[in-house]
């Protein structure tokens, strides 16, 4: 309770007083940007993708570095959510290097029929090669998504296993 | 030109996608079983959280993808158009949701090893605390019964003296050839045989203190001394002893005894800042043998003092407060008292009484 009020006035006296100076002081030296900045750019999606792909990735390589630190892997769960950590990671790295390869070198279908069956890819260029093999992302991502389902499953056969 | 068929892609888009779907499905539902079974396992609620979010994720991108194949398929490739800046937006920052969680894995990590050491730390305590009562109790009972022996043959003894002292008296004024003489020679005999049977049942009941033996209390405190010697040099306290030149024997349990004088050392030595002075010496009087420990820590206040001997009662984070009440139980064991005092910013001293009766040198 005593802490919960200390927090409220650490609020009401020092972050409120700046927070109105920022919201006035606006006012009073007036910018040209008086409200928010418009993102209509599509290339700003295109890096929002971009960033939050590097994001997920790091944050897997931080996962794995810990759990290796830790000494984590001596238990079949951890090593499992390692190794969906990995898959995830390369999943993360194909997308963002595909991303960058659609950019430049978009797929051009190949003239003929153009059902699903049918329809080919022209392959002009090294280029067209990769774009091609880094949309097979799920076949990095499923195995992500099976070690993560049996790392779980691991450990709740360990807990159930303590518990009897 | 060199051209590859574009179905692989779309089969494996669609498979992919929805083996994405279930699996993650699966895992949070596991997860969420493990939580329900130990809801305050730190681990248990970050894999829970991971898994959600990964949930999240797999249904965004697989439902997109799904639904825009199917959209593309029955030629509406325009409303797929139209969804996928929704979910491509959706799924940035759910995959950020996802990276968020897992960064949080260090605290969880630290508090969950935290957890583990408070847990095993508390499971050692209890072992001990288990082990010492166990002890405890077989040293009560054994004093018990010594006590009940010793008891028993001195309430015999008197009466035999009585009626032995009596027999002697009647054999002297009675006449050698009276009849009755021979009775009063019975008496004095059968006396004199029960007298010597209540002395070696006592004997017996004194032989019996296997729990109790003959120590001397100044090589006990030496032998604690010498175990904190690390401890003491790792704080950086300074020792002073002050040992009575003769032996200091008491009657007591020597291990259980150790317990509780290391207990109170390293008590002293936890409140003592590094270059303070704690002082251990004996000293034997005519009843009682005594040993001191006085620190030049930071004291307790009068309202700490008063609760020291309650069980539970501790000002230490992580203590049990069962530490003093097991030391009192075994100074009291031993027939003996124990005394603190204590000022505020000077320092604590205790005091052990111990009684000397039944100890006798040893030859």
């Amino acid at each position: 309770m005593i802490q919960g009020r200390s927090i409220l006035g650490y609020v009401y006296c020092r972050l409120l007083p700046g927070v109105l100076v920022l919201l006035l002081g606006s006012m009073i030296f007036p910018s040209p940007a008086l409200a928010f900045i418009p993102h209509w750019a599509p290339k700003e999606a295109f890096f929002i993708r971009q960033f939050s792909y590097l994001f997920f990735m790091v944050a897997m390589i931080f996962f794995i570095v810990e759990l290796k630190l830790e000494r984590s892997p001596r238990q079949r769960g951890f090593r499992l959510l390692i190794w969906a950590s990995v898959f995830f990671a390369l999943w993360n790295l194909d997308c963002f290097i595909g991303q960058w390869i659609a950019l430049h070198f978009e797929a051009q279908v190949a003239p003929g029929p153009q059902g699903f069956f049918s329809q080919r890819l022209n392959m002009a260029n090294p280029g067209n090669w990769l774009n091609y093999f880094t949309r097979l992302d799920h076949l990095l991502l499923v195995p992500a998504f099976i070690y993560f389902y049996l790392g779980i499953r691991e450990f709740r056969r360990q807990a159930q296993e303590g518990k009897q | 030109m060199i051209s590859l068929p574009s179905f692989p892609l779309a089969l494996t888009d669609i498979l992919g996608s929805a083996l994405v779907l279930l699996l993650s499905g699966a895992a949070f539902s596991c997860s969420r079983k493990l939580l329900r079974q130990d809801p305050e396992n730190a681990l248990w609620l970050f894999l829970y959280w991971l898994s959600l979010a990964l949930l999240a994720f797999g249904l965004s991108r697989a439902l997109g993808h799904i639904i825009g194949h199917i959209l593309a398929v029955a030629g509406r490739e325009s409303w797929a158009n139209q969804i996928t800046p929704y979910s491509g937006g959706l799924n940035a920052i759910l995959s950020i949701a996802v990276a968020a969680v897992t960064l949080f894995f260090h605290n969880i990590q630290r508090l969950y090893r935290r957890m583990e050491a408070d847990h095993h730390h508390m499971e050692t305590t209890s072992h001990e605390i288990l082990a010492l009562n166990k002890e405890m109790e077989a040293l009560v009972m054994e004093r018990t019964m010594c006590e009940m022996a010793l008891g028993i043959a001195d309430g015999i003894r008197n009466p035999l003296h009585v009626i032995g002292g009596f027999s002697h008296r009647l054999l002297k004024k009675t006449a050698l050839d009276d009849p009755t003489r021979n009775w009063a020679q019975a008496i004095a005999e059968a006396t004199k045989r029960m007298e010597q049977m209540v002395e070696r049942f006592e004997n017996l009941a004194q032989d019996k203190k296997a729990f109790f033996s003959q120590e001397d209390l100044t090589k006990i405190a030496q032998s604690i001394l010498e175990m904190l010697q690390e401890a003491f040099e790792h704080r950086g306290v300074h020792l002073v002893t002050g040992f009575h030149p003769s032996p200091a024997y008491v009657q007591v349990n020597k291990h259980i005894l150790k317990v509780a004088l290391a207990h109170l050392i390293r008590n002293a030595l936890e409140a003592t800042p590094a270059a303070g002075e704690i002082h251990v010496s004996t000293a034997v009087d005519k009843s009682h043998a005594t040993l001191v420990i006085s620190d030049s820590g930071r004291g307790m206040p009068p309202e700490v003092l008063a609760r020291i001997f309650e069980p539970y009662f501790t000002t230490k984070v992580g203590g049990t407060g069962l530490g003093m009440v097991f030391v009192r139980q075994i100074i009291d064991e031993h027939r003996g008292t124990i005394n603190l005092e204590s000022v505020v910013g000077q320092g604590t001293t205790v005091t052990i009484r111990l009684p000397i009766r039944f100890a006798e040198t040893p030859i």
